[in-house]
C-alpha cells in the first residue's frame, strides 16, 4: 500500500507503519505523522546568493536527490527502511523524513547552473547564487559637469 | 488498548509514563521541544532526537532524580530571513526514565543531526531463557 495520496499530504512509510499498528499508537502519532515528514525549510536572501536551509535529520548525503527543471528546483529522498528490526518497536514517533518531495520555484534571477548543496549536521543547505546583473550594484555617484 | 493522550503536559497513566514528557513546570522561557523517536526492544530504550544544525558541544544532556534533560544551546543564526519554518534557538526536552532502565549506563552520540540516547535496560528486566533442570 505505497504512494497513496490523501490531499495536499503525500503519504509515506511513516503511514504504513501507523495503520500496522493502529492499536498502540495514540492520537498525537497520527498528527506528527503527518506533521513531520515533510522537513521544514528557511530560506535566507544575501547581497549575492539566496540561500534554502532544510532540516532533515537522520539521512546520508546520498538519500538526497536534487533536480532543476523548468525553473523549479525539486529535492527528493526516497529511502528504502532497510532496518526492518526496528519497525514496530516504536513506543513514540514524532519525526521520520525518509521518503518527501519538496519543491521550490526559482526567482528569476537565480543562476541555475551555479546552484550548490551540501549536507550537514542533519540540514542540507542550498546555495542559489544571483545573476551577476540581479546583484546588488555599489552606490555611483554621478559628477555634475 | 492504548489510553488515548492528545493533551501536551498532561498526567498520564502509569502504564503508559515510560519516556512521556514531563510536565514543562520548569522549562526555561523561550525554549522549544524538538521532535523524537523512542524506541523500546528488549536490551534497550532509545531516544531519537532531531536537532538538525546544533553541534554536539551545544547541546548538554542531564540526569538528575529519574529525569533526563536534554538542552540545547542557541545557534545565533543570523541573517537576512525571508521564511522561517523551523527554529534555531534554545531547546529543552524532559524525560521520565522508566524503572527498568539503567540511569547509570546512559550513551550518547550525535549524526546527521540526530541524537541518539541509548538507555539500556538493568539485567533483571532483559528477557532470559531458563533451563528445564
Amino acid at each position: 500500500m505505497k504512494n497513496l495520496k490523501y490531499g495536499p499530504f503525500e503519504v509515506g512509510p511513516a503511514i504504513d507503519g501507523f495503520f500496522n499498528n493502529f492499536m498502540d499508537r495514540n492520537l498525537s502519532d497520527l498528527v506528527s505523522a503527518f506533521r513531520f515528514s515533510e522537513p521544514a525549510m528557511n530560506m535566507l536572501e544575501e547581497a549575492d546568493e539566496f540561500r534554502i536551509e532544510l532540516a532533515a535529520p537522520g539521512l546520508d548525503k546520498s538519500d538526497f536527490e536534487m533536480k532543476v527543471d523548468a525553473g523549479t528546483l525539486t529535492v527528493k529522498v526516497e529511502k528504502e527502511f532497510k532496518d526492518e528490526k526496528t519497525t514496530g518497536k516504536f513506543k513514540r514517533r514524532e519525526f521520520n523524513f525518509s521518503r518527501f518531495s519538496r519543491s521550490f520555484q526559482l526567482p528569476e534571477t537565480v543562476n541555475p547552473e551555479a546552484i550548490e548543496a551540501r549536507y550537514e549536521n542533519g540540514v542540507l543547505v542550498v546555495h542559489l547564487p544571483k545573476k551577476e546583473v540581479a546583484k546588488a550594484q555599489p552606490v555611483k555617484s554621478i559628477e555634475i559637469k | 488498548m492504548t489510553v488515548l493522550n492528545f493533551q501536551p503536559g498532561f498526567r498520564v497513566p502509569a502504564n503508559r509514563s515510560a519516556f512521556q514528557p514531563v510536565p514543562d513546570v520548569k522549562r526555561v522561557q523561550n525554549t522549544y521541544r524538538p521532535p523524537v523517536n523512542v524506541l523500546n526492544d528488549e536490551e534497550a530504550y532509545t531516544i531519537q532526537l532531531a536537532v538538525p544544525g546544533y553541534d554536539r558541544d551545544a547541546i548538554q544532556i542531564e540526569v538528575d532524580n529519574g529525569t533526563l534533560s536534554v538542552k540545547g544551546a542557541d545557534r545565533k543564526a543570523t541573517g537576512n530571513y525571508t521564511r522561517k519554518e523551523f527554529k534555531t534557538g534554545a531547546f529543552e526536552r524532559r524525560f521520565q526514565i522508566p524503572d527498568d532502565a539503567d540511569s547509570g549506563l546512559i550513551e550518547a552520540k550525535q549524526e546527521n543531526g540526530v541524537l541518539t540516547i541509548l538507555l539500556p535496560k538493568v539485567e533483571a528486566a532483559k528477557p532470559r531463557s531458563i533451563q528445564v533442570a
